[in-house]
């Protein structure tokens, strides 16, 4: 039941992450070709790109921790035997459980501190920015606790680069 | 404070915590210990991530998913085969080639390195061996950041400052990226001959590569109106990149014909959680750069360093030591927010070109994605290809020794770097 509610709210975060990075290549792109062949200046497109692309990053953090995309060191890890291994790991995934809730926590309160601040051009508010980081703590939190749940350990990745 | 951070980042790291955790909760331990106020961490995250210039990442990674599922890499590797097709160890000289084609349309190695390693792969596998292939698409795929467009430069550029731009560090790359695919070549041809590695390719003809221009020719412009246009002034990095996404849908879905709509929104979804996967990094590493800098660390170093010696020289190779380390243990992007703050200033007091010295930097960390135990390239193409690390790291470290000579041919000449970005103004 758990599962499956996690599995929808992962299910809608995928399509939030679609939208929101559709929208962010369609504005950027339409900002070089008003400007080029309308001259004309679109004065939001950078507003909207960066809010768009703070969203589909943040929102693709959870989705990382649930596959095991965050990169890490291993070769330390790999020396220890299965139990305390699976504790390590274990603790590991409460205290960046922990973490994210103290993030999610403090920006939201950073939200509604800045909630009457609206952005130069667009009559929209700040807080917008924090909510992605809050939505963000929340769900990777869940995949956190998922993780320390289950009993076989995920050793970090390695699927990023410069 | 700043003893906390680093105890509990390296201690966490270690024992295998995501490297992007183990730096948060290294900053909520300076947050705990130094009495800061808890809403820094968010406040930091926002800060760093909050860019424009960041949104090129994820869409120079689009782009490269939008080219390997569009077909554009058979198109490359059929190109690169006309040219050095038919010589010895052709099918290795083929990989470096079409990885400098690639380059120059993609802007990260992984990109690269997926590419190469589901286009060449089979096929290296099968005439060289598989570990040696793998070894050849992961050093290969290193030309994807240093061969202009690149993530890496933008990410470098945002961090300095305005003392450096993306244009110039874009054409600072150009030449040592040709190095480097030159020096990867040559090795591969003593190899090649050294291990008797058969003929694959077909025979040389000029007509062959004309028509395979002309069948590649929209490809071959990508780099011409996306470099191009960046360099030139048309428009910046960022909105490059989303050119980039917009002219590999348009050949993909309407040239090579081989990309439908319905693979936009997965490869979307892929591109953005890799790019949470570096943002999240980005955040985490620079809160604790803001808590390193109430301890007044970036003064200290500095006072620190200069006590050590007055020497540029000297400096720079302190600097190439220390990255050459760091670039086994940390991630790329995360050691361009934690650094680049801290010593590209120090750079400029002791009078180096920050040109020179912001390209080297890249350079050095980007070759730290091939050296263990951090080594991104070598995870990736480890998982693509089914190799054993140890066989792979077995056969690539020949050409990790090529690209540090290369890198120290940049440090000792830095006309190799800064000659081309002089010229156009830069």
């Amino acid at each position: 039941m758990l599962k499956a509610a996690v599995a929808r709210l992962d299910q809608a975060s995928r399509w939030a992450i679609i939208g929101a990075f559709a929208a962010m290549v369609v504005v950027v792109s339409l900002q070089v070709l008003f400007r080029y062949f309308l001259n004309l200046s679109l004065d939001w497109a950078d507003e909207i790109g960066r809010l768009t692309f703070v969203w589909a990053a943040f929102l693709g953090v959870p989705h990382g921790v649930k596959s095991g995309a965050h990169v890490g060191i291993d070769f330390v890890a790999k020396l220890l035997p299965p139990l305390p291994l699976a504790w390590v790991f274990r603790a590991g995934c409460l205290a960046s459980a922990g973490l994210m809730a103290v993030v999610a926590w403090q920006s939201v309160l950073i939200a509604r501190e800045t909630w009457d601040q609206l952005m130069p051009v667009l009559d929209f508010s700040t807080g917008w920015f924090y909510v992605a980081i809050t939505v963000c703590g929340a769900h990777s939190l869940i995949h956190f606790a998922l993780l320390a749940w289950d009993h076989e350990p995920v050793l970090p990745a390695a699927t990023i680069d410069a | 404070m700043t003893a906390a951070v680093v105890i509990v980042f390296f201690a966490l790291a270690l024992l295998a915590l995501p490297l992007a955790f183990a730096l948060g909760l290294a900053a909520f331990a300076g947050v705990l210990m130094g009495d800061v106020e808890w809403h820094v961490l968010p406040q930091r995250m926002m800060h760093a991530v909050n860019s424009f210039p960041l949104l090129a990442i994820p869409c120079f990674m689009l782009a490269g998913e939008l080219m390997v599922e569009g077909g554009i890499m058979e198109k490359l590797v059929a190109l690169a085969n006309s040219v050095v097709g038919r010589v010895r160890g052709g099918l290795g000289h083929i990989t470096i080639v079409s990885a400098a084609s690639l380059s120059a349309i993609s802007g990260t190695a992984v990109a690269d390195a997926t590419a190469l390693a589901s286009t060449l792969g089979p096929s290296l596998a099968k005439y060289y061996g598989n570990p040696f292939g793998a070894a050849l698409v992961a050093a290969a795929a290193n030309l994807g950041p240093i061969i202009p467009p690149s993530a890496a430069m933008i990410v470098y550029a945002y961090m300095a400052g305005p003392s450096v731009s993306v244009g110039g560090l874009f054409m600072a790359g150009f030449i040592p990226g040709l190095l480097l695919a030159a020096a990867m070549m040559l090795l591969i041809a003593w190899i090649a001959k050294r291990r008797g590695y058969p003929l694959t390719g077909e025979p040389f003809s000029v007509s062959k590569v004309f028509i395979e221009i002309r069948r590649a020719l929209l490809i071959v412009l990508m780099p011409l109106v996306v470099v191009g246009g960046i360099v030139g002034g048309a428009f910046t990095a960022t909105e490059g990149s989303a050119i980039a996404v917009v002219y590999a849908l348009i050949v993909g879905l309407f040239v090579t014909r081989k990309l439908k709509w319905s693979d936009l929104p997965p490869a979307m979804f892929r591109a953005a959680v890799t790019t949470g996967v570096v943002a999240i990094l980005i955040a985490f590493a620079s809160a604790v750069t803001f808590l390193l800098s109430i301890d007044l660390i970036p003064q200290k170093l500095t006072a620190f360093v200069q006590a050590l010696t007055r020497d540029p020289t000297a400096f720079i190779w302190i600097v190439m030591g220390v990255l050459l380390i760091v670039g086994m243990f940390l991630e790329s992007n995360a050691a361009y927010i934690m650094l680049v703050p801290l010593l590209a200033p120090i750079a400029e007091l002791y009078g180096l070109d920050p040109l020179h010295f912001g390209f080297v930097f890249i350079l050095n960390l980007v070759i730290g994605m091939l050296t263990p135990p951090v080594g991104v390239l070598l995870f990736v193409v480890s998982s693509a290809r089914q190799v054993p690390l140890n066989a792979l790291l077995a056969n690539v470290w020949p050409f990790i020794v090529v690209q540090f000579a290369v890198l120290a041919l940049c440090v000792v000449w830095p006309p190799v770097v800064t000659w081309l970005p002089r010229q156009l103004g830069y």
